[in-house]
């Protein structure tokens, strides 16, 4: 019960924020100089052209008209038309989300995974060479800026080595013969509900690079911070009985003091699924990857306001939602937190 | 038996001679950052007529420059003009096919030009002249005009003249804008992924047959990043690319698995001079500034020697063209003395510049220029911002606006006169293309009488853009800078891709083949 309310409140929270976000990029991009109607008619635009779309935008309205019957607008579903595709920037957004999800949610599993076992690793192992080891890497996969490891891989895995394809997220060849059909957006799925099991193979293929440089940053995060939090649990005196009660030390590191380090852990997950967000923009410039990051910097080189007020809300919203899903994980997981 | 065992060899070998034939390479994969930013055929006007240009077909096409003749006849298979000018008869292609089955007749024609007018967007203004189709019989049509106009060139206009299905009836630019298409072009438009891929497929009742070498599909793939591009290309996965970092097109010429086909453009780059506050209002001024531009080195530093110093506004090849229009030299002798003819004998006067950011081209010119109007004694500051800001700045109140801006240009159909007019006519105190904000109604009555005339008498017109032009020449509201030349970088393995400017950037795929 305690729960659903705490939940209740949070959404609650979300909508506030989401306002707030909404008025921010609103007019903060607005501030931008840039005529929206000549960018929505396109080309070597003509002046009657030019102010027929002013008026079919209702851009010549006062600025808070706008916004009103933008939010009115959004209420119902509509986050308008791209200046760029002219297409509904939601339907854009529908298609586009799903490809970096699948990106995001791949790279965080394989973070979460192998970042707790290196950093309990390091934590067992305090003081040797293997700590001293992961201790490099991790410092390493944290401080080198993403674009440069994107870069890097490429450089290495493709370039020099050919392993692994240069871009996309599909062999163009496989385009001709094997299409993944659209249907919810995610690569993996479509192909699987399909049954085109060669595009499902070729689709992990291509995957491999872009997840390991949008893993290596939260990965080198997650296992530092297992390794201090879980060094600090196995100090205190629960742990202390059950040493003394003969317990094996790999049953003490990784039952007992894991599940107690594991909180600040879960808060760090929050922040991170924004990370990676972010690090998409970067990531999928340089591997050509449709999502939703490919998306937002085209917008906003070319100043497509109404795809980058929807790539704003969308983003906003599966941060705050990250965060809350991992607010209510940790109360699943330490009950003191009330 | 042995007989039968002979057979069989033979049978086999040519079985085997045959695979090849058959697997002879007919599809392709062109890594290009242009966007569809539409697929509706009457308001598509952006980087999507690449493809648009092979879905859909027009009247008639203009050949490049240099051809015998001045056309070619695609939908239509010949034209007549009434003496006045305003009368128009096509006479229509039989047995064409568009994608969805229908057969091609004069009412698509009037059903096309006339969906393209009344939604009144893109590049519909073309047809402004037009006052009504008439069908006269099934592959007969009369195009009627309110005042002469060069209908033959409008007709074979890159954006706003391609000829649909009547099939589309009300249907809307959502219903095109979801993947579908009405040509009747070589191709049709499969697997539609906006913002990634969409396929060029073989259309199989193409009028103009598949005998003979052709690519059959081709893949778009979409690659806003050039270096990308450029490794597509390196790898072999592309074997077409629009646009690569400046700096590697050497290295894709010299490489033995890619090449560069270039040829001619009429997309051109100039510097607007606001006119309307000091010291560029005085006509000393702008024309020592003009000989001040050295336009050798902006060619080699700004497009690494492959592009030619313009003549005036209207780029060589182009019907306005001419010789005979004066053209400015690089010469700082002559900058100083009419420098201080004007006044200002060590300069001593400050200018802001403002280019497009997202243009590498211009932002490699503007120091260049900034360093010799140094030598002047004149200071320039060089600001570059993204396009649609750099733009909204300029069309504001003149006398805040930049003192020089740089743009780059392109006609939307072979006539002059929509450069000169959009570029130089008063546009009052709502500017939009005219940065000089330059006024003259000597030339904008000159250009108009050219235009009505170019249909009737085509020498007499040539004869009045070539006085318009030096009109402004004289005047220097703009120094042309260069005309460009396309530059396409591709596989070694791909043939036949013919550089017709009338229809810039795009890459006309039926003509192209792999060997």
């Amino acid at each position: 019960m305690n729960l659903i309310l705490f939940t209740l409140k949070r959404l609650a929270g979300l909508a506030a924020l989401l306002l707030v976000l909404s008025v921010l990029v609103f007019f903060f991009t607005r501030a931008i100089p840039g005529d929206i109607a000549a960018l929505y008619v396109g080309g070597n635009a003509k002046p009657e052209q030019i102010e027929q779309a002013r008026l079919e935008l209702g851009l010549d309205k006062p600025l808070y008209t706008q916004y009103l019957r933008y939010m009115g607008k959004l209420l119902q579903g509509d986050m308008g038309l791209s200046l760029r595709t002219h297409r509904p920037v939601l339907k854009d957004l529908s298609e586009k989300i799903p490809m970096s999800l699948e990106l995001v949610l791949l790279a965080l599993i394989v973070a979460v995974l192998l970042g707790i076992t290196l950093g309990g690793i390091a934590a067992r192992k305090q003081g040797t060479l293997v700590d001293e080891w992961i201790k490099w890497f991790t410092a390493a996969a944290v401080s080198l800026p993403i674009f440069f490891l994107a870069l890097l891989l490429q450089l290495v895995f493709f370039d020099q080595l050919g392993w692994f394809p240069l871009q996309g997220r599909l062999d163009s060849m496989l385009e001709f013969t094997h299409p993944i059909e659209l249907i919810t957006g995610f690569s993996f799925v479509d192909s699987l509900v399909t049954g085109n099991f060669t595009a499902f193979f070729n689709v992990a293929w291509h995957m491999v690079l872009p997840v390991a440089a949008l893993t290596l940053g939260p990965l080198g995060f997650i296992a530092r911070l297992t390794r201090s939090s879980l060094l600090e649990v196995m100090t205190q005196d629960y742990i202390l009985a059950a040493r003394a009660s003969g317990l094996s030390e790999g049953v003490l590191y990784f039952r007992y003091g894991l599940r107690n380090a594991l909180s600040p852990i879960l808060t760090v997950i929050g922040l991170m699924v924004a990370l990676t967000m972010l690090n998409t923009f970067f990531v999928e410039m340089i591997f050509n990857w449709p999502g939703i990051g490919y998306y937002a910097l085209i917008a906003i080189t070319s100043l497509d306001f109404p795809a980058l007020m929807g790539v704003t809300f969308t983003v906003g919203s599966i941060y705050v939602l990250a965060n809350t899903a991992t607010d209510i994980m940790r109360r699943l997981v330490d009950p003191r937190i009330k | 038996m042995k007989q039968m065992m002979k057979c069989l060899v033979l049978i086999l070998a040519v079985a085997l001679m045959a695979v090849p034939a058959s697997g002879m390479e007919k599809n392709m994969v062109y890594s290009s950052p242009y966007n569809i930013t539409t697929l509706d055929p009457s308001v598509s006007y952006s980087t999507e007529v690449q493809y648009m240009a092979n879905m859909y077909e027009t009247l008639i096409k203009v050949n490049p420059p240099g051809s015998k003749e001045m056309f070619s006849y695609v939908l239509a298979t010949g034209f007549t003009a009434s003496d006045d000018g305003l009368e128009y008869t096509f006479t229509l292609r039989k047995g064409v096919k568009f994608h969805d089955g229908t057969a091609f007749t004069a009412e698509a024609v009037k059903f096309s030009i006339e969906r393209t007018t009344k939604i009144g967007k893109g590049a519909a203004f073309i047809w402004g002249d037009l006052k009504e189709v008439n069908i006269v019989d099934d592959y007969t049509v009369k195009l009627i005009l309110k005042s002469p106009a060069p209908l033959p060139m409008i007709a074979a206009s890159a954006n706003g003249s391609y000829i649909m299905s009547p099939s589309v009836g009300d249907k809307g630019q959502e219903w095109f804008d979801q993947g579908n298409e009405a040509g009747s072009g070589p191709y049709t438009l499969k697997n539609y992924k906006s913002g990634e891929s969409w396929i060029l497929a073989k259309f199989d009742d193409y009028w103009g047959g598949w005998s003979g070498k052709h690519v059959e599909n081709i893949l778009v793939k979409y690659t806003k990043e050039g270096l990308v591009q450029l490794k597509m290309l390196q790898s072999n996965e592309a074997m077409l690319a629009g646009r690569i970092p400046i700096d590697s097109y050497s290295k894709v010429q010299k490489a033995a698995n890619t090449k560069v086909i270039s040829g001619p453009s009429y997309v051109n780059y100039m510097a607007f001079f606001n006119t309307t506050r000091p010291p560029l209002d005085q006509q000393k001024v702008r024309q020592a500034l003009a000989h001040a531009i050295p336009y050798d080195d902006l060619i080699k530093i700004g497009w690494n020697g492959s592009a030619t110093q313009a003549r005036g506004p209207v780029p060589k090849g182009q019907f306005g063209y001419s010789e005979k229009v004066i053209q400015y030299e690089y010469n700082l002798e002559k900058a100083k003395k009419l420098l201080a003819q004007a006044g200002f004998p060590d300069g001593g006067f400050k200018l802001t510049l403002t280019y497009a950011a997202e243009n590498v081209s211009e932002g490699r010119i503007a120091p260049l220029i900034q360093g010799e109007f140094k030598k002047l004694g004149i200071e320039v500051e060089v600001k570059g911002i993204v396009w649609t800001s750099q733009w909204a700045k300029a069309k504001g109140n003149p006398k805040e606006a930049q003192d020089i801006f740089l743009l780059m240009w392109w006609p939307t159909y072979s006539d002059p006169y929509e450069t000169l007019y959009t570029l130089l006519h008063n546009e009052k105190d709502k500017p939009v293309w005219n940065l000089a904000y330059y006024v003259n109604p000597a030339y904008d009555n000159m250009i108009r009488k050219a235009y009505e005339m170019t249909g009737s008498n085509p020498d007499k017109a040539l004869d009045l853009y070539i006085q318009a032009q030096n009109m402004v020449q004289k005047d220097v509201p703009v120094a042309w800078l260069v005309d460009i030349v396309a530059e396409w970088p591709m596989n070694e393995k791909l043939q036949g891709l013919v550089i017709n400017p009338a229809y810039p950037n795009t890459p006309f795929f039926y003509d192209m083949y792999i060997e």
